[in-house]
């Protein structure tokens, strides 16, 4: 068994009467790369800021290296053996330095003899592939360079505990797979100790062990097979004809259903799964497909709260006009922000009642398509049909027939959810009776009726999304755009708004176009289109852009090597895609179980194990970028 | 205490000071352009009082008295129309200081060998002003009421010598000592110094610290072996070197712009207005300790700052011109102590030998600063 580095018992935290940490126990061994993975609020920071000794807490009782640290003293006594980068894209940066003078620093301060630190800054420098842009500002890097510098910078001391807080959030996939290829480099065989919170699950693989927190508690912890191993059951994808009846039947039944690549994801408790289902779904016309268990399934089992709320549809009334079959139409679309191409040339197409997805790391364009789809920033060229009115003659008549439901948060916090509602209608300029009709109606619609009368301050992330999009839609468009609507929510949370987003486009035949980050939410969305430095890498049905990786990458392979960086280095010079996920990689090479493991041996690589794995959308989203980039 | 960590943050510090150019201007511009500000705008001289004359008696013993106001530097004449109404809504506007009224008869009572009235009506929104512009007008008066006396006995045919004596037997002669013409521009120019001291450096440390809790670079310090005492240390050599410029700079506006005369030793200038400058931005380094924000250390410097340095240093007012609580609240705030070494040393030339106690209060004070900011600060924080 591994030495213990850091062990909490029982450490609470409140921050003025609101409960960050209530009690969490956590014991993390020497040497492994520890994932802590939960959604914004879960109190993942204040967490790793007690852990590094910068943050006091109430009650519990900590202790790092074997030695308590309970008071300023004692916290300061493992700081020579530690390094904590805060959260946010290169925050600990002095963005007026150059990448070179930032390392410096870091390096005095840590004082790091001269002629130590000259060589430690050349050696980072270049293993973070920083070296040639050593006399760059920080503020001139990109969010990607931001964040390996800022991991360079922090451990240019050799610390034997690096703690970091969510390094990867709104970094672009490519970036994030070079950053963790560089962490796991950095920790691997040297006895380092890494623990990294996350607000992704899908970066749970990445982890030797993880632990879940979730309102202020650890609700799981282990190796991810443990965690997969606390619940019982199987998640499966269900398509059919009669979406809306399978859907009240799964609800029903007490499921929690996702929509998913045009039809709904499910996962079924208990030994007997497939009969259990078939016993729910008996008399409706519906094609089943088994997934694979994922560490969502797990979480939305074990936290409880986000109940599906009691939602009411009348879909006659509400039933939007059967217009065109195309909702919206770009070509060509283009927005120029003084020589710096927001978006370059975007085709779009998106049918009428489809839940279409956006799909970009933070600086992609997504924000700045939507905001020229919605007529608010003229396009510099190209153009465009939106519900039937043309971008430039237009913009006027297009504002009335969408909603819009911005990235920023767009609700008044001191007005009750009612008030927000009329407020908008107001603002669309219904008539009192009307508003009245509507905020009823959008009430039940949304599942906000018990909470009409309290103020937006007050609601959890999830409801407050929920009335924005109420408030979007209060004037009864035919196209609503959702900027990040999902951002910082828990798993239950978005589960709930995208089966809301899934009622509103199969009962009213309302056109949602979604953007994200999050890349498993790619798959709830009937088609996608992926956007990286403002231009387009692919478009289609999510299921239809795996196959096509699928058929020219072959099923992905999972191999546990005892030098994953060394491997991972091997096949980038043959040309093979690969990630290191903890201690394994993952890589593509078509061939049968034999002829891979020839292959590897060929190489010199001999895994301890090798299993085949399931193609996701981050391995989707980075074929399709590294494929545009060669072009 | 390691040399080379306190060094790594002066060095850091330096380059990003020079590299924002926001932050420099802040730093340079602000002193000089308060200095500018407040040293023209803030004259507590009055002259040129505008004034209306509504002159009802229309003799020329009226026509005699307004023109010993018109001819007088201190009142300037706006209006004579015979318009009550019109007087007194420029009086509101703020277009004139005071209404002169002259009833009718003047003459007539005056010739009748009766005492007679003459109403004076004062814009009095500032008591200070009011009471300086009451006191002109009844110098003014007096001088007339002088003059009228030495004609009847010039009448009466006594000598030019007699008439005046009996007029005046006991003359007053003023002389101003250390502001020899009465200029408030010395007196406060000098002060400014110490006001403009004690409102940037404290903004220059606290916002300097607060922009990296801003930030989140704050906890590169947090998690690092560097103690309380080297980061202190560190923010403070930049902003030092930052303010003792200024102090220059202040001292070169005083007496080349404003014309202050400076007769004290400008060795104790120097040594007073570092140790000035150090429990200044020592001030600022205990607001950092708990402002979260720039824009709050901004406003706590200011209200820190500004306050007591215009109200309690002694630059408007003199301390002991104050009520006992102002008296007190005076004597709390480091500015009063350097403002009166400022005017010891500009004014009224005064040695170490006097001004000692004004110093050593400075130095108890900028320890105590410093004792508050260091056990505020801390590298593990509760949120």
């Amino acid at each position: 068994m591994a030495q213990v580095l850091a062990n909490l018992e029982n450490i609470s935290k409140k921050y003025k009467g609101l409960t960050a940490l209530k009690g969490v126990n956590l014991t993390i061994p020497q040497g492994v790369l520890f994932g802590l993975i939960g959604p914004d609020g879960a109190g993942k920071s204040t967490l790793l800021k007690i852990i590094a000794g910068v943050l006091t807490y109430d009650g519990g009782y900590l202790e790092v290296f074997g030695k308590p640290v309970t008071n300023e003293r004692q916290a300061e006594a493992i700081k020579d053996k530690i390094c904590f980068m805060p959260q946010g894209l290169g925050v600990n940066l002095y963005q007026e330095l150059s990448v070179e003078e930032n390392l410096e620093f870091f390096g005095k301060l840590r004082l790091l003899p001269s002629a130590k630190l000259k060589i430690r800054k050349k050696e980072l420098l270049e293993l973070t592939g920083l070296w040639p842009f050593r006399h760059r500002r920080a503020k001139n890097l990109s969010g990607g360079m931001k964040q390996k510098l800022a991991l360079a910078c922090s451990l240019v001391h050799r610390p034997e505990f690096i703690i970091l807080d969510e390094p990867t959030t709104g970094v672009d996939p490519l970036s994030r797979e070079d950053f963790w290829a560089l962490l796991t480099s950095l920790v691997s065989g040297q006895g380092v100790t890494a623990l990294v919170s996350t607000t992704y699950l899908e970066e749970a693989d990445r982890f030797e062990k993880l632990a879940l927190l979730h309102q202020g508690e650890i609700c799981a912890q282990g190796t991810l097979k443990d965690i997969l191993g606390l619940v019982e059951g199987r998640p499966f994808v269900l398509k059919t004809s009669e979406p809306l009846e399978l859907l009240e039947r799964l609800l029903a039944h007490g499921l929690r259903p996702f929509p998913y690549t045009g039809g709904l994801r499910i996962f079924v408790p208990g030994n007997h799964p497939e009969a259990q289902l078939s016993k729910i779904i008996s008399g409706l016309k519906v094609q089943i497909e088994p997934l694979p268990l994922e560490i969502q399934d797990v979480v939305l089992g074990l936290t409880k709260g986000s109940e599906m709320p009691d939602i009411h549809l009348s879909p006659k009334s509400l039933r939007v006009k059967k217009g065109q079959n195309i909702a919206i139409e770009a070509r060509s679309l283009t927005r120029d922000f003084q020589g710096f191409l927001a978006v370059d040339h975007v085709d779009l197409e998106v049918k009428s009642g489809e839940i279409y997805g956006l799909l970009g790391p933070n600086g992609a364009g997504k924000t700045t398509l939507i905001r020229m789809l919605c007529g608010l920033l003229p396009p510099t060229s190209g153009r465009g049909q939106v519900a039937g009115y043309n971008m430039q003659e237009a913009p006027g008549a297009i504002k009335e027939h969408i909603g819009y439901l911005s990235q920023a948060f767009s609700l008044y916090q001191d007005l009750t959810v009612t008030e927000n509602i009329w407020l908008m209608a107001g603002i669309y300029g219904l008539g009192a009776r009307r508003t009245k009709e509507r905020i009823k109606e959008l009430l039940q619609l949304t599942g906000l009726e018990a909470y009409k009368y309290h103020k937006t301050v007050d609601l959890p992330l999830g409801l407050r999304q929920r009335l924005a999009l109420a408030c979007a839609i209060v004037h009864q468009p035919d196209i609503v755009f959702l900027d990040e609507p999902t951002s910082g929510m828990d798993v239950a949370g978005r589960q709930v708004f995208w089966t809301l987003i899934y009622r509103l486009s199969r009962a009213i035949g309302l056109t949602c176009l979604v953007t994200t980050h999050y890349l498993a939410e790619a798959e709830y969305c009937d088609g996608l289109t992926l956007m990286h430095r403002g231009r387009v890498v692919a478009q289609g049905p999510p299921q239809r852009l795996k196959k096509k990786v699928e058929d020219r990458l072959g099923r992905p392979w999972l191999a546990k090597i005892e030098d994953p960086w060394r491997v991972r280095e091997i096949f980038h010079t043959k040309g093979v895609p690969v990630s290191v996920m903890g201690r394994s990689v993952r890589f593509f090479l078509k061939g049968t179980r034999q002829e891979v493991l020839s292959v590897l041996s060929r190489w010199g690589i001999t895994p301890l194990e090798l299993e085949r794995g399931t193609i996701t959308m981050e391995d989707v989203f980075l074929y399709f970028v590294r494929s545009s980039h060669e072009t | 205490m390691r040399l080379r960590r306190v060094w790594a943050l002066v060095e850091k510090e330096t380059r990003e000071i020079k590299r924002d150019p926001f932050f420099l201007l802040m730093a340079f511009l602000v002193p000089s352009l308060f200095m500018v500000l407040f040293g023209y705008g803030l004259s507590l001289d009055v002259k040129n009082l505008p004034f209306w004359v509504l002159d009802y008696d229309q003799s020329k013993t009226s026509r005699d008295l307004v023109y010993h106001f018109v001819t007088s530097r201190y009142f300037e004449l706006k209006g004579s129309l015979l318009d009550e109404k019109k007087a007194l809504a420029a009086l509101t506007q703020g277009d004139i200081r005071l209404i002169l009224v002259v009833p009718e008869g003047l003459e007539k009572t005056l010739v009748a060998q009766r005492s007679a009235p003459l109403q004076v009506i004062i814009d009095g929104t500032f008591p200070y002003r009011a009471q300086v512009v009451k006191n002109y007008v009844t110098a003014i008066i007096g001088l007339f009421n002088k003059k009228r006396l030495q004609e009847f006995f010039r009448r009466k045919g006594f000598t030019e010598q007699q008439l005046e004596t009996m007029a005046e037997p006991v003359r007053l002669d003023v002389r101003y000592l250390y502001n020899e013409e009465a200029k408030s521009v010395w007196s406060i120019a000098s002060a400014l110094i110490g006001m403009i001291l004690l409102m940037v450096p404290p903004m220059l440390t606290s916002v300097s610290i607060c922009k990296e809790k801003e930030t989140g670079s704050i906890y590169n310090i947090y998690a690092s072996t560097i103690t309380r005492g080297e980061f202190l240390l560190g923010k403070l050599v930049p902003y030092f070197l930052i303010s003792a410029l200024n102090a220059l700079i202040l001292f070169a506006w005083a007496i080349w712009v404003f014309k202050t005369p400076f007769r004290g030793s400008f060795f104790f200038f120097i040594l007073s207005a570092l140790v000035y400058a150090l429990c200044s931005l020592g001030i600022g380094l205990w607001i950092s300790s708990f402002a979260r924000t720039q824009i709050a250390a901004l406003m706590i410097s200011l209200v820190v700052a500004m306050v007591p340095s215009f109200l309690y240093s002694g630059m408007l007012v003199p301390v002991s011109c104050l009520d006992q609580t102002g008296q007190i609240e005076a004597h709390l705030f480091p500015a009063m102590y350097f403002v009166n070494i400022l005017h010891g040393l500009f004014l009224k030339g005064l040695a170490w030998t006097t001004l000692w106690p004004e110093f050593m209060a400075l130095v108890v004070y900028t320890l105590v600063v410093y004792f508050l900011a260091y056990i505020s600060f801390h590298k593990r924080v509760k949120r």
